[in-house]
C-alpha cells in the first residue's frame, strides 16, 4: 500500500485536487490544503526533503511582491468606474443610430461598442452590464429576436477577454513567463478576426432569418447629420483618449501594464466626472468590489502556488509531461487535446482557477514541443472566452440575467448563447490553423548565434597574475 | 453559545475594520502608481520648459532630486499596499462569502448541508492552512525585523513593512475562520441563521 502510494504520488495528488475542489469549500483554501496534506505525506514517505516545504514562503513572497499582479486591482477598479460612467450609453446611442437603418444594425452596433469597450477596460462585467442595460430594452422594443439580442450582448461583452488590455492576457503572460506587451500584440489579430466573425454571423442571419433582426423604423432614428456626428464624436473621443492612455503607453513602452492600469483608473475618474456621474458611493462601491475580487484572486494564486510547489516536489511535472508529450499528432494533436480539455474544464472552473492551476502544468509541455508561448497564450485566452458563455454557469450570462427584465426567460439567454460559443470555438480552430494571425504581430525572435563563444579571462591558461599589457604606441586594431 | 456568538461578532468587527483599510489601499495604490508613471515621463519636459521658458522661475530642479531620491520608495510602497490590500482584505472577503468555489455540489446543496461543508472546510482546510503558513511566515518576518533588512532597491523602504502582512493576514484569516466555525455550529445547533449566502463574485 505504502509502496503504491509513494510510486503514484503525483496522480494521487491530482485526484486529491479534484476531490477537494468538488467538495465546495472556497477553491483557494482547498488548493492550499491539498498541497499541505500531500506535502506532509511526501515528507513522511521520504519523497521530499523536510525543509522543502520551507520554500512555500518564497512562493508567497513572489506572489505578493509581483508588480504585474498589481494590474488586477487597477483594471478591476477602472472597469467598475467605467461601467457607470455613461461612456457605453454615448457609444451605443451613436452607433445604434448610425447603423440602425440596416438589418441587424443594432447588433453591429453592440459588437463594435463591445470591441471599443474591450479596448478600454479589461473586465467582462463592465461591458456586459453596461451594454445589457442600454441595448437590450431598445432591441426588445424594436422586435429583435430575444435569443439573438441576449446572445449578441453577452458575446460582445466577452470579447473584452481577448482584446488588449485584457486582464486575462496579463495573467496568462505572467503564468507563461512572457511579456505583457507581446501578449497584447499577439492578441490583436485574433481579436480582429473575432469581431469579423461575429459581424459575418449577423450578416448571415440578416439573409436567412431577416425577421430576427429588423431595421429600425425611420421615426426611431431621430438623430441625423451633424447631430448624429456629434453624438458619435462624444462617445469616440473619450474612448480613443482612454485607449491611448492605457494601451498606447504600453505599446510605446512608456508605462508598464500595471502603471497603464493605474492611469486608466484616473482616466475613468475624469470621464465619470465630466459626465457628472462621479459620486462618492460609486467610487466607494467600486473600491470595495475591487478589494474583494483582488483578495479572492490572489488567494487562489497563493493556494495554487502551495499546491504546485508540492506537486513538482513529488514529480508531478514529469508525470504530466509524460502524459501529454505522448499524444498522437505532435503539436497539433497536443493543441487540439489541450483546447478540448480547457473547453470542458471551463464548465467547472472559472478563468482564474484555470490560469493558476492548469496553465502552469501545460506551459512546460508546450515549450518542450517548441510551441510559441504567445500563440499558446492567445489560443488559451480565446478558448477561455467560452467559459464566460457556457450555459448555465457562464459569468456573462449570469450578469445578463441579473439586469435583464423579468420577461426575458433564462432559457432564452442560455439558448441565445450557443451560436456565439460555436463562433468562439471556430476562432480557436482558425488560430490553430493559422498561427501567423498571432505571430505576425510579434517582433522577430532573438536568434542565438551558435558560433558565439564567450572567453573568460584565464580559461585559456593565460597568466592572470599581472594586468594585461597594452601597447599605446600603436592604434588599437579595429575589425581585422 | 451566546458568549461564542458575541466573540464571533467581535472578530467580525475586527475583520470589517481591516477590510476598510484594505479598501482604501486600492485607491492609494492606484494613485501612487499613476503618479509614478506620469511623473517619470513628464518631469523631463517640465524641467525643460522651466529651464527654457522659466515657467516656474527655473527653480524646479529640487523636484527632480526629490523624485530621484524617493522613486524606489514609491515603487516599494505600491507593493506594500498590494500585500496589505490582499492580506487585510482576505478575511473580510471570507466573511461576506466571496471566495470563489467550485459550486457543482455546493450550489445545489441545502442550507444545512452548506453549513456542514463550511464547518468541515474551515476546520480541516482553512485553519490548518493558516497555522502552517503562520508557522512559516512569522520567523521569516521576525528575521527581517531584527536584522533591519532594507529593500533591494536602493533607497527603498524597510523590508519588514512588506513582510509583516503575511503573518498578520493569515492570523486575521485564522480568526475569521474561527468566527465562521462558531456561526456554522450556531446555525446547526440553534435557530441562528448566517447572514451572507454564497453568490459567485463578479469579475
Amino acid at each position: 500500500m505504502i509502496a503504491f502510494v509513494s510510486h503514484n504520488m503525483a496522480p494521487l495528488m491530482f485526484a486529491g485536487l479534484i476531490l477537494f475542489m468538488l467538495y465546495g469549500y472556497p477553491a483557494a483554501f482547498s488548493l492550499a490544503a491539498v498541497g499541505l496534506l500531500f506535502g506532509f505525506l511526501g515528507v513522511e514517505l521520504g519523497l521530499i526533503q523536510p525543509d522543502f516545504l520551507g520554500n512555500i514562503i518564497f512562493q508567497l513572497e513572489s506572489v505578493l511582491g509581483n508588480d504585474l499582479l498589481l494590474a488586477i486591482p487597477f483594471f478591476t477598479l477602472m472597469g467598475a468606474i467605467l461601467e457607470r460612467s455613461g461612456l457605453a450609453e454615448d457609444l451605443l446611442e451613436g452607433f445604434g443610430q448610425l447603423f440602425g437603418g440596416v438589418r441587424g444594425g443594432l447588433s453591429y452596433a453592440v459588437i463594435l461598442v463591445g470591441a471599443v469597450l474591450g479596448a478600454i477596460t479589461g473586465t467582462v462585467a463592465a461591458s456586459v452590464i453596461a451594454m445589457g442595460l442600454i441595448a437590450l430594452p431598445i432591441m426588445m422594443k424594436y422586435g429583435y429576436n430575444i435569443r439573438h439580442a441576449t446572445g449578441v450582448i453577452a458575446a460582445s461583452g466577452t470579447i473584452t477577454q481577448l482584446i488588449p488590455p485584457s486582464l486575462v492576457l496579463v495573467i496568462l503572460a505572467d503564468q507563461l513567463g512572457k511579456s505583457v506587451g507581446d501578449m497584447y500584440r499577439g492578441a490583436m489579430g485574433a481579436s480582429a478576426v473575432q469581431v469579423l466573425l461575429f459581424m459575418a454571423f449577423v450578416l448571415l442571419l440578416s439573409i436567412i432569418r431577416p425577421n430576427f433582426i429588423p431595421a429600425l423604423p425611420p421615426e426611431a432614428r431621430t438623430l441625423r447629420g451633424w447631430e448624429l456626428a456629434k453624438r458619435c464624436i462624444r462617445g469616440m473621443v473619450p474612448s480613443l483618449a482612454l485607449i491611448f492612455i492605457v494601451l498606447g503607453t504600453i505599446f510605446m513602452g512608456l508605462a508598464t501594464a500595471t502603471e497603464a492600469g493605474a492611469m486608466g483608473v484616473i482616466g475613468a475618474f475624469v470621464l465619470a466626472w465630466l459626465n457628472g456621474r462621479l459620486t462618492w458611493p460609486l467610487v466607494w462601491q467600486g473600491m470595495q468590489t475591487t478589494m474583494r475580487i483582488t483578495a479572492m484572486v490572489v488567494f487562489i494564486l497563493i493556494g495554487a502556488r502551495v499546491f504546485s510547489l508540492v506537486f513538482q516536489g513529488v514529480g508531478g511535472k514529469e508525470w504530466i509531461e509524460a502524459l501529454l508529450t505522448g499524444l498522437p499528432g505532435g503539436v497539433v494533436g497536443f493543441l487540439v487535446f489541450v483546447n478540448i480539455f480547457v473547453f470542458i474544464i471551463a464548465f467547472f472552473l472559472d478563468f482564474f482557477e484555470i490560469a493558476f492551476i492548469i496553465v502552469p502544468l501545460l506551459a512546460p509541455v508546450a515549450e518542450a514541443l517548441g510551441i510559441n508561448l504567445i500563440w499558446f497564450g492567445v489560443l488559451l485566452g480565446a478558448n477561455m472566452q467560452t467559459s464566460f458563455m457556457h450555459p448555465p454557469f457562464g459569468f456573462a450570462l449570469f450578469y445578463l440575467r441579473g439586469i435583464a427584465p423579468p420577461s426575458v426567460r433564462s432559457s432564452d439567454i442560455y439558448w441565445g448563447a450557443i451560436p456565439w460559443v460555436v463562433l468562439q470555438v471556430m476562432l480557436v480552430a482558425i488560430l490553430i490553423a493559422f498561427p501567423q494571425l498571432v505571430t505576425a504581430f510579434l517582433e522577430g525572435e532573438i536568434t542565438v548565434d551558435p558560433n558565439f563563444e564567450l572567453t573568460v579571462p584565464g580559461s585559456d591558461g593565460n597568466d592572470l597574475s599581472s594586468p594585461p599589457v597594452i601597447d599605446l604606441n600603436q592604434p588599437p586594431p579595429i575589425g581585422d | 453559545m451566546a458568549a461564542l456568538l458575541a466573540l464571533s461578532r467581535v472578530i467580525d468587527e475586527v475583520g470589517r475594520r481591516t477590510g476598510i483599510i484594505a479598501t482604501w489601499l486600492v485607491l492609494f495604490a492606484a494613485l501612487v502608481s499613476a503618479f509614478n508613471a506620469l511623473f517619470r515621463y513628464s518631469i523631463g519636459s517640465i524641467l525643460y520648459l522651466d529651464a527654457k521658458l522659466r515657467v516656474f522661475g527655473g527653480g524646479l530642479g529640487f523636484l527632480f532630486n526629490l523624485y530621484r531620491d524617493n522613486s524606489n520608495s514609491l515603487r516599494d510602497i505600491q507593493l506594500i499596499m498590494f500585500a496589505g490590500l490582499v492580506m487585510l482584505g482576505a478575511s473580510w472577503t471570507l466573511r461576506v462569502n466571496e471566495h470563489v468555489r467550485v459550486d457543482i455540489v455546493y450550489g445545489s446543496a441545502s442550507r444545512r448541508r452548506r453549513c456542514w461543508i463550511d464547518l468541515t472546510g474551515a476546520i480541516f482546510f482553512l485553519v490548518p492552512m493558516c497555522l502552517v503558513l503562520i508557522y512559516f511566515s512569522w520567523p521569516w518576518f521576525l528575521e527581517s525585523w531584527t536584522s533591519h533588512e532594507m529593500s533591494s532597491n536602493a533607497g527603498g523602504m524597510p523590508r519588514w513593512l512588506f513582510k509583516i502582512f503575511l503573518p498578520l493576514g493569515f492570523a486575521l484569516l485564522l480568526l475569521q475562520g474561527l468566527s465562521e466555525i462558531i456561526k456554522c455550529v450556531a446555525e446547526l445547533a440553534t435557530e441562528y441563521r448566517r447572514e451572507f449566502t454564497y453568490e459567485k463574485p463578479a469579475q
